[in-house]
């Protein structure tokens, strides 16, 4: 599909103001406008849009836009489309910290407590990937180091589990990692955001050294790049963002990867173009699916991440089939 | 103009010493050829000229100026160098690959400045690649994804440019094509080093060559010093006919010589 550049763009801002009205505007306790508009129960809607869905919308766009950056500047950097955040370890060590913080978490108390706890889990994991990955790290060694960091959370989360007080304990860590922005506030919000522009804006700046990194990295490096360089911004970058993301709305799969993978054509493959508009794309996924949870006629709200997997998986399998086919 | 100039020159790979004590220098106008066995150093050396690897012992200087002292980005717009590797890893428009050479250029959060464009399209013209220009890279086959790496670090501009075996995979007409690009850059004043195995046309196009063996310069000058039957044998294991036509001089390898064999065949 070939369009032009002014109309893609005002195709992408009117798909995302239609998605912030609707965010703001929709939700289980039925659609805000009428309510606002009648004198009675302005308050009441007032309350819900400023506490209840504006936390959630901006939550949306912030996480779905680190997941949506993170992947497309690792999957540049590492020259391979099936990259994503969750592969150099950030993802599940972030899981672990809050899942600690849960775990002890009575004593603690306060909304900061867990998104802080999967904070520092983050940072741990990034460290502990960067220490193994060693200082030359190649591409392998620091995917290799992720996996490893991944597997050894995974295996402290499950043990987590297994040990669990009361099957009440586990269910409510289990729902955690299942990834959702229910129930958030805006003070998440404000902790999350510094870290996520700090972190974006470390992204952000990698596009002309993953363009260079396109002819290999020791042409990248005759042109002026330092391969070195661009790993330790973009670790930094990913821990910031996505690691603060995942320590307040849990683990959210497949935007990562999805997103940079659909928007990838529309940009002329460049890695360098693909960061900003991977960030784009991840946001209005994120709050088209965070619509589809709010908005599903189920007993119980459904998870974010799950519904991103289910909508993910089998556009991802499609994706392939069309790139199989001749 | 630039002038780059390595004085023994010691590079080591991990715990292999690759160059023992290289000289050779690259000056503006000059095409100098670097030619010898596999693993004789010569990437190696075109490397260790571009900046790409610190020398372990020795120095190597841009214009008087040790390389070590200028910036990532000065030595970038100055040197232009072209890898064996031909690496493209997106489907980007071979255009869009031509243009990668122009990040060198690029400072600060600005894009592409004004010089970019027509730096680009001319190294195009000069390849021969207006008619891929909109073609993937990736979709190419090897000896024209050559060219493109060729117009990419062409599209640098750089008064200085190291191409390490840019006739690889080519057919005869594009080799040619190839060495005399090389040559009109130098004529115009770009200092140019090129490794080449193909040793006619080293000996018809370059300026100047340098004959490696095993991390050493064993014969440099002239084409015509350079390229003897004696300098063949010791440097490549070869027996050559070595001859002059109207056009220029020409080598035929005729046979390797092995070890015991060669013995044999010097007395």
């Amino acid at each position: 599909m070939r369009l032009h550049r002014t109309t893609r763009w005002a195709l992408v801002g009117a798909t995302g103001i239609a998605l912030v009205a609707a965010s703001m505007a929709a939700g289980p306790s039925g659609w805000l406008v009428p309510d606002l508009l009648d004198g009675s129960r302005r308050e009441v809607a007032a309350i819900v849009a400023l506490e209840i869905r504006l936390p959630r919308t901006l939550l949306a766009i912030l996480v779905g836009a680190s997941l949506g950056l993170g992947g497309a500047a690792l999957q540049g950097y590492l020259r391979n489309p099936l990259a994503e955040p969750a592969l150099v370890g950030v993802g599940p060590s972030a899981a672990l910290g809050a899942v600690v913080v849960m775990y002890h978490g009575a004593g603690l108390g306060g909304p900061w407590a867990l998104p802080l706890g999967g904070l520092a889990g983050a940072v741990a994991g990034l460290a502990t990937v960067v220490a193994l990955a060693g200082r030359a790290a190649s591409p392998l060694t620091l995917v290799l180091a992720g996996v490893a960091v991944n597997a050894f959370a995974g295996a402290l989360i499950s043990l987590a589990l297994s040990l669990a007080p009361s099957p009440f304990a586990a269910l409510e860590v289990v729902f955690w990692l299942l990834g959702s922005l229910a129930d958030r506030g805006l003070d998440q919000v404000a902790l999350v955001t510094p870290f996520v522009v700090i972190g974006g804006g470390l992204l952000l700046s990698l596009g002309r050294g993953l363009d260079a990194l396109t002819l290999g990295e020791a042409t990248a490096a005759s042109l002026g790049f330092s391969t070195a360089a661009l790993r330790w911004r973009l670790l930094a970058g990913v821990g910031l963002a996505v690691g603060a993301s995942v320590a307040v709305a849990g683990t959210i799969g497949f935007v990562g990867l999805v997103v940079p993978h659909l928007l990838r054509p529309l940009v002329g493959h460049r890695p360098g173009a693909l960061l900003a508009a991977s960030a784009v794309g991840g946001a209005l996924l994120t709050l088209a699916a965070d619509l589809v949870v709010r908005l599903a006629p189920t007993a119980s709200e459904l998870k974010l991440g799950v519904v991103t997997a289910l909508l993910g998986a089998p556009f991802f399998l499609h994706l392939l089939a069309r790139m199989r086919a001749p | 103009m630039s002038t780059l100039v390595a004085t023994g020159v010691v590079a080591r790979l991990g715990p292999r010493t690759v160059l023992h004590g290289v000289d050779a220098r690259v000056a503006p106008g000059e095409l100098l050829g670097v030619i010898g066995p596999n693993a004789a150093g010569k990437s190696t050396l075109l490397r260790v000229l571009a900046g790409l690897l610190p020398p372990g012992a020795g120095t190597v200087t841009l214009d008087g100026r040790p390389l070590a002292d200028w910036s990532p980005r000065e030595r970038a717009r100055r040197i232009a160098w072209l890898g064996q590797e031909r690496e493209c890893h997106w489907p980007i428009a071979v255009r869009e690959v031509v243009a990668l050479g122009r990040l060198a250029h690029h400072r600060g959060l600005g894009g592409s400045g004004p010089e970019d464009h027509p730096a680009v399209e001319r190294a195009l013209a000069r390849a021969g690649l207006e008619q891929l220009a909109d073609r993937p890279a990736s979709e190419l086959s090897g000896g024209e994804r050559a060219r493109v790496m060729l117009a990419r670090a062409l599209a640098v501009g750089a008064p200085a440019l190291l191409a390490d075996e840019p006739t690889a995979g080519l057919d005869p007409a594009h080799q040619l094509e190839v060495m005399a690009l090389l040559r009109t850059l130098a004529d115009e004043g770009v200092a140019v080093a090129v490794v080449v195995h193909d040793l006619t046309l080293a000996a018809r196009h370059c300026t100047g060559l340098v004959l490696m063996h095993a991390g050493r310069v064993i014969a440099a000058g002239r084409p015509r010093e350079v390229l003897t039957e004696a300098s063949l044998r010791a440097g490549f294991r070869i027996r050559a006919r070595l001859g002059e036509t109207a056009e220029g001089p020409y080598v035929v390898p005729l046979e390797a010589i092995t070890p015991s064999a060669g013995d044999g065949a010097a007395s």
